[in-house]
């Protein structure tokens, strides 16, 4: 798992991607130009092992994590009263709407498809992010 | 972009934009120590009959690739991941084939890092 340095007053996402270089990207963007702490895991449990724990302003999750996926963390969290608001953007990719249509009928906010804009991404979360409020302290 | 060409440049310029060739380097390193070892797992489960270990092992390449533009590599892969999601196992060169791409691509990227180290920009074409 990677948890940037936290910050109290940055904004906490968290981001469940198994692929070491989207990962590595999507972290870059959101830490070093977007300003936010990010947690990143690699697979369902751990992410929502880090909700459960973790005050967050937004989820990134890829839909196809090992074991638990993202369909299944995205449900899981909005059956969670402090996760029903919580901004959500899934991580998908080309061919795959069944999945995306599933994840909009669980309750996501939003979808990018791989190969993906990280300034896009960003610009989506921003958009959110002045939507919601950060979810409740655990 | 040339149809042909194995690689989009656009996504590794993006990357020397944003964080420069440190972070097109971390990057590139990071394809590197992660996409060969799912390659050759791919080989594995294909010789092994396992359909679903193939897909699963395709799709993280595909994903790889597409983020950092490598086109060929992402093609072979979603072609694999597609027959193995309908059940149907690579032929037998195929593996063996999306091994080589992916080999061919990290090379590509490192070379088109050097372009972009030099201030070259976006080349035209980038390939071995």
């Amino acid at each position: 798992m990677t948890d940037e340095t936290a910050q109290p007053d940055r904004a906490v996402i968290l981001v469940a991607e198994d692929d070491p270089v989207t990962a590595k990207i999507v972290v870059y963007r959101l830490s070093r130009d977007a300003g936010m702490d990010v947690i990143q895991v690699a697979d369902g449990e751990a992410a929502l092992d880090v909700a459960a724990h973790r005050t967050l302003a937004a989820a990134i999750l890829d839909i196809r994590l090992p074991g638990l996926d993202g369909l299944g963390v995205l449900a899981r969290l909005r059956q969670s009263a402090r996760h029903q608001r919580l901004p959500i953007i899934m991580l998908t990719s080309l061919g795959t709407e069944t999945d995306i249509i599933r994840g909009f009928e669980l309750g996501a906010d939003d979808y990018v498809v791989k190969p993906f804009s990280p300034a896009e991404l960003v610009a989506r979360l921003h958009r959110l992010l002045r939507r919601r409020r950060p979810t409740d302290p655990a | 972009m040339d149809a042909s060409s194995p690689i989009d440049p656009v996504f590794l310029s993006d990357l020397h934009e944003a964080g420069g060739d440190e972070l097109v380097q971390d990057v590139i390193a990071t394809f590197a120590a992660s996409v060969p070892p799912r390659a050759a797992a791919l080989q594995q489960a294909a010789t092994a009959g396992q359909v679903m270990q193939v897909a699963a092992a395709a799709h993280a390449i595909l994903s790889a690739a597409a983020m950092v533009g490598l086109v060929e590599v992402e093609m072979l892969a979603r072609t694999l991941e597609d027959r193995a999601r309908g059940g149907t196992l690579p032929p037998a060169h195929a593996p063996a084939r999306l091994a080589q791409a992916v080999e061919e691509g990290i090379g590509s990227l490192q070379q088109l890092a050097r372009q972009l180290r030099g201030g070259g920009g976006v080349p035209a074409e980038a390939g071995p």
